[in-house]
């Protein structure tokens, strides 16, 4: 049985979100909500923006800052995620090498299939994503204001508790089920009565999000 | 062989039945939505059109369906687990 392990004295979190179409830039947005945390939780940020969201400035990071916490946003398959115009900044083959000895959350399809057992087995600590595609419904009329449209706030404020649990100071399997529990409270009511049709067309889809989400790994690891 | 036949043909029947079951439900679904995964938005005509020429979207979507289904079917949907 695992027991807690605290992973660093220095609190760190390098976040990627590239910005080089609608889906990732809706999470370019959400994702700041995260990077606030942290900065009000006294972390070092380090924040890999839009454009340079590229292979070789995310290995930079990585050897030179040793994060803590790695948060990816951007497209994904079973055995990558992708950085800027869907570059490929880490896949099976350098996750030994860039992963090792942090926690990651992957917000992207699929990775949680290969990726994420392959980083566990190759030395990181926990590991949470998804095993299939991850969704997000938007509604059309908000769609430059992506914090405010209310559809993708169903599923994007329940992703983020994955992070925001962890920078306070909970292990994964909490954030975890934080993560579950809203998703899971925002599907039923989405699928109530008393739902709009456009909550209740979109709930089919969070679910899917519901049901793929997993964390592997040792689940009583803690940031501090 | 004949028996061997009648459950091909039957499979098939079945597999057309579930293909109109979902593009039926995915028809349903509002107009105002942005589906977005993987690397664009789809529209409703995209989804159904991969569907109907089972791609690896359409087989996708179609197995979604029957998981969410199944488990509605089943009581899994609304316990936790």
């Amino acid at each position: 049985m695992q027991g807690a392990i605290y992973i660093n004295v220095s609190k760190s979190l390098l976040v990627t979100r590239p910005n080089h179409d609608s889906l990732t830039s809706c999470l370019y947005h959400w994702t700041k909500l995260v990077l606030n945390e942290a900065q009000a939780k006294q972390f070092k940020t380090y924040d890999l923006k839009g454009s340079k969201v590229t292979k070789s400035n995310f290995k930079s990071y990585v050897t030179r800052n040793l994060p803590s916490f790695i948060f990816l946003n951007g497209h994904g398959a079973k055995d990558r995620v992708g950085g800027y115009s869907k570059e490929i900044i880490v896949d099976i083959s350098n996750c030994k090498e860039l992963l090792k000895n942090t926690i990651i959350y992957v917000r992207s399809c699929n990775a949680g299939s290969l990726l994420g057992l392959a980083s566990i087995k190759n030395g990181t600590i926990a590991f949470i994503g998804y095993t299939n595609s991850f969704w997000l419904i938007r509604s059309k009329i908000n769609g430059t204001r992506p914090l405010l449209d209310p559809l993708s706030k169903l599923f994007l404020e329940p992703s983020n508790l994955i992070p925001i649990s962890l920078i306070k100071g909970n292990d994964v399997k909490t954030s975890f089920q934080k993560s579950q529990d809203s998703m899971w409270r925002n599907f039923i009511n989405m699928s109530s009565g008393s739902a709009t049709k456009e909550e209740r067309d979109a709930a089919f889809f969070l679910y899917c999000n519901y049901s793929c989400q997993v964390a592997y790994g040792n689940k009583a690891a803690k940031l501090y | 062989m004949i028996h061997k036949n009648n459950k091909n043909v039957k499979n098939q029947e079945l597999d057309e039945y579930i293909k109109e079951l979902v593009i039926a439900r995915i028809n349903a679904i509002s107009k105002d939505l942005e589906i977005s995964f993987g690397e664009k938005e789809y529209t409703k005509e995209e989804i159904v059109a991969s569907i109907r020429e089972n791609n690896e979207l359409g087989r996708e979507f179609i197995e979604m369906q029957l998981k969410f289904l199944r488990d509605i079917a089943g009581g899994n949907i609304y316990q936790r687990v």
